[in-house]
């Protein structure tokens, strides 16, 4: 009768490295032989509360289980909402939303450098790229009115038009972005601690990456070459320059890298929309010539929109639509089904991190104790964003 | 009526003496208890502002705002004595509750053996080189103690990694000092800061027993990159998980009192002691006995500041590599250093 | 109406893993979703896969729309994880929270729901969602 060699951890929901999900690993040593994500600790039943709102209420309940990132996901319901629509959105609401998007993505990408920097143990990363933020909330409560969650896309179009000196602003928050990246390479990215934590740790070849179903940074580190916004360009993104960012490697450290790129190429984006914004309406003439004619005065005077009363029962046409949008930590995918009723039949919901939670088996098995920290920075998981 | 007043100056006088007298003041005042628990204050104030500046952020700030914050730890030991102290059903209550208590006290044993100035030791002694970081050994075995008594399977790890720590650094330490036994020829401190005067300091006699002690210095007291045994994000606190009110200050501040004692004993061999440079003071002995001792401190104090930096810049290595770091570059530092040493005594510089 | 590139195939419930494992030699390698919509007039619970490929670039731009039927009162269908591991999350959920069994899926721990979850699956429209204050 001998006593079993490995030990269960419950690195659980309460624990500094764990967000708000359970991980059971089974440890020999301190070689991990066992993995299991326990996921659903933050279940909301979004899914489910939106079969009994309007179509326009649902806008805010898809856009909280990704707070840094809330107008991908809010892109992805109206992309798919429109094509039951049939309503055109003119080329200035197209830019504007992809505007607002790629902020989010830096916006996601450095809160997903902090926590990845806190759980290897650099808490100046941490302080440093949560900072940043600051300028990025900034420019968003100038552009819609809200720090955080905005429900800036709207059926139709947008729902606020650029203000007056917002592209000062913005070029004056890149250049501040840029000198600041300097500082993060110094600091995090050449750290020799850092390489030496995150080199050949928690690989995933490109096949792996593949048939699993991760997506996002985690798969384009593996070395797929795969974007949406390159596959299936949606608003206006073949009309942007920008580069696919792919690494080799599959280990943190190359995921760590391409999240760094990705950013530099948004702002590279946002600078190109800047020059190219079409004058124009914002919002679809179609829903335009619905509103109020004493609201419109006002419309036309402040630059927001005031919604015409139809978008209190919206009624789109009976069928199914699916989209598709890049959000920043991977792919999103929406699959709508009307009844031709004013409330969602049916709402499906397919988050990134959802996807990504079938790489935490894939990267820790035979890997060390204390790979767990460095591999859940490197996927950049949300929980709330996977239980929905 | 005058041999009353004769006999209370006296007795006065009696306890005057005694308290200046080196075996008391050494381990009571300076660079003993008194000492510690100020540096303690000082120490802990000065890494929470400077992590904070280099963060952009404030730091302390509201206790007492016109000097920058500076007793916030006592704010937080006054909060701390408040707390409830639970202990977990399972754990072994006697060793649970005495186990941190022991480590506060144990890891300031070594300060006895310190000398101030070279007439002002408490231990008439030649063999103070080896007795300080022998005495420092005592302490890491009580953090494994520390961890086994709690009955948590985080704790359990982290007092493994404590142990592994300990094989890893130990050895390039004890091989470090044996290279400056040998260059200064005793294995007594007194000796070894007078041999330091009118030379050069051992830093510059010997840097490689200088970086391959300060590597150690670092793995001792748990500071960045090398804070293994208490990984936040990986084992939540380490050996000292289940600890709450006034024993998890005494646990989480035995690091630190760790760090004083190494900064001492490097500021004694390897920066020259208590000489402001290499030039030996020429003062009255009481004057000589005071400045050594404020030198002394302000030395060790600078040691402190660079090994509390480390902090913002570095992350946290994995167990695994701490120990071949251990092994193959501190341990292969350490042998050269000794042979150093050797090289120099043989060649006659020293 | 359906978006151009959709590609859309109605199958009987038994015909499933044959047809992955046509689509599986052709270069779709992973499952995007796996979606079970409640029809509870025609007695119908109808799933539904979306397959897509991520490393044939000109299978990229596809989406395939997999759908079957199947009976409501004892939803039943083979799983396809042997075929696409990437259906092991979105499976799992559809079975937690719809009721349909998949059968060959290893684990069948409940994913979002509590362990000890009282009423029938909460997807299905007869469970109906309660408003705190007013009927709960």
């Amino acid at each position: 009768m001998s006593e079993p060699e490995t030990v269960e951890l419950l690195i659980g929901p309460q624990h500094p490295g764990s967000g708000h999900m359970r991980l059971v690993a089974e440890v020999d040593g301190d070689i991990i032989i066992k993995f299991e994500p326990n996921i659903g600790y933050v279940h909301r039943a979004v899914e489910k509360i939106a079969e009994t709102k309007t179509y326009l209420q649902v806008i805010p309940l898809v856009e909280r289980p990704a707070l840094a990132d809330a107008s991908n996901h809010n892109l992805g319901y109206i992309l798919a909402l429109e094509k039951l629509l049939d309503v055109e959105i003119p080329p200035r609401a197209q830019y504007l939303r992809m505007l607002l998007c790629e902020i989010n993505r830096i916006h996601s990408h450095l809160y997903g450098l902090g926590i990845f920097g806190n759980m290897i143990g650099s808490s100046t990363m941490f302080e440093w790229a949560f900072q940043d933020r600051e300028p990025l909330l900034e420019l968003s409560q100038q552009l819609t009115g809200a720090r955080l969650t905005y429900t800036y896309i709207v059926p139709g179009g947008v729902r606020r038009n650029l203000p007056a000196d917002f592209k000062n602003n913005i070029l004056k928050v890149f250049s501040y972005l840029e000198k600041r990246f300097v500082d993060y390479n110094k600091l995090f990215v050449n750290n020799p601690v850092t390489i030496a934590r995150l080199e050949g740790v928690g690989v995933i070849s490109k096949t792996d990456a593949a048939r699993i179903g991760i997506v996002g940074p985690n798969l384009r580190g593996s070395g797929v070459p795969y974007d949406v916004r390159k596959v299936e360009p949606y608003c206006a993104y073949n009309e942007i320059d920008f580069d696919l960012i792919t690494e080799e490697a599959g280990d943190c450290y190359a995921r760590l890298l391409v999240r760094r790129e990705e950013m530099k190429q948004s702002i590279r984006i946002v600078r190109q929309i800047l020059d190219k914004m079409p004058d124009g309406p914002y919002f679809a003439d179609k829903y335009m010539k619905m509103v109020n004619p004493k609201m419109k005065e006002l419309v036309d005077q402040s630059g927001v929109l005031r919604f015409p009363a139809l978008f209190t029962a919206l009624k789109p046409a009976k069928g199914t639509a699916i989209s598709r949008v890049e959000a920043s930590r991977g792919e999103l995918f929406y699959y709508i089904v009307s009844d031709g009723s004013a409330q969602p039949y049916r709402l499906r919901m397919i988050t990134p991190s959802f996807k990504n939670v079938a790489g935490y088996k894939a990267a820790l098995i035979g890997q060390r104790l204390a790979d767990v920290p460095a591999v859940y920075g490197s996927l950049d998981y949300f929980p709330p964003e996977a239980d929905r | 009526m005058m041999d009353a007043t004769a006999t209370a100056v006296q007795i006065i006088l009696a306890i005057w003496h005694f308290i200046i007298s080196p075996e008391f003041f050494i381990p009571i005042v300076f660079p003993g208890l008194i000492t510690v628990l100020v540096v303690l204050l000082g120490l802990i104030w000065f890494e929470r502002k400077l992590t904070a500046k280099v963060q952009l952020r404030y730091g302390p700030y509201y206790i007492a705002k016109h000097v920058g914050g500076v007793i916030q730890l006592m704010a937080d030991l006054m909060r701390y004595l408040f707390q409830e102290f639970i202990i977990p059903k399972d754990a072994d209550k006697r060793v649970f509750v005495l186990a941190p208590i022991m480590l506060f006290t144990l890891t300031l044993l070594p300060v006895i053996a310190i000398p101030i100035s070279s007439t002002f030791t408490a231990i008439h002694s030649d063999l103070t080189l080896l007795l300080v970081p022998t005495l420092a050994t005592l302490a890491p075995l009580l953090v494994i103690i520390i961890g086994w008594s709690s009955n948590n399977k985080y704790s359990f790890i982290g007092s493994l990694r404590e142990g592994y720590m300990i094989m890893s650094y130990e050895i390039p330490m004890f091989i470090s000092v044996l290279a400056m036994a040998v260059a200064y020829n005793s294995l007594s401190l007194i000796q070894a800061v007078q041999k330091q005067t009118g030379i050069a300091w051992g830093l510059v006699i010997n840097p490689l027993a200088a970086i391959a002690f300060f590597g150690a210095l670092l793995m001792t007291s748990s500071r960045f990159p090398f804070d293994v045994s208490e990984a936040e994000s990986e084992i939540v606190v380490g050996p000292y998980t289940e600890y709450s009110g006034i024993f998890f200050i005494f646990c989480l501040g035995a690091p630190y009192i760790k760090l004083y004692i190494y900064s001492l004993f490097f500021s004694l061999v390897f920066l020259g002691g208590w000489n402001p440079l290499v030039t030996p003071l020429t003062a009255s002995p009481i004057i000589n006995a005071i400045l050594s001792g404020i030198v002394l401190l302000i030395k060790a104090g600078i040691v402190m500041a660079v090994a509390v930096y480390m902090r913002t810049i570095f992350g946290r290595f994995r167990i695994d590599q701490v120990l071949k770091l251990g092994w193959h570059k501190l341990f292969a530092l350490s042998i050269l250093a000794v042979i150093l040493s050797l090289v120099l005594v043989g060649l006659g510089v020293l | 109406m359906v978006s151009p590139t959709c590609l859309s195939a109605t199958v009987d419930s038994s015909k499933v893993p044959d047809v992955a494992h046509k689509l599986d030699s052709l270069g779709f390698d992973h499952v995007k979703s796996v979606t079970a919509v409640d029809l509870p007039e025609e007695l119908k619970i109808d799933i539904i896969y979306h397959i897509s490929s991520f490393l044939n670039a000109e299978l990229a731009k596809v989406i395939f729309e997999l759908k079957t039927s199947l009976d409501r009162s004892d939803p039943k269908i083979a799983s396809v994880i042997d075929i696409w591991p990437s259906a092991e999350y979105p499976e799992r959920e559809t079975l937690d929270l719809m009721g349909v069994t998949f059968e060959g899926l290893p684990k069948k721990e409940r994913l979002f729901l509590m362990d000890n979850f009282e009423g029938g699956p909460p997807l299905r429209k007869d469970f109906k969602l309660k408003t705190e204050g007013i009927d709960a």
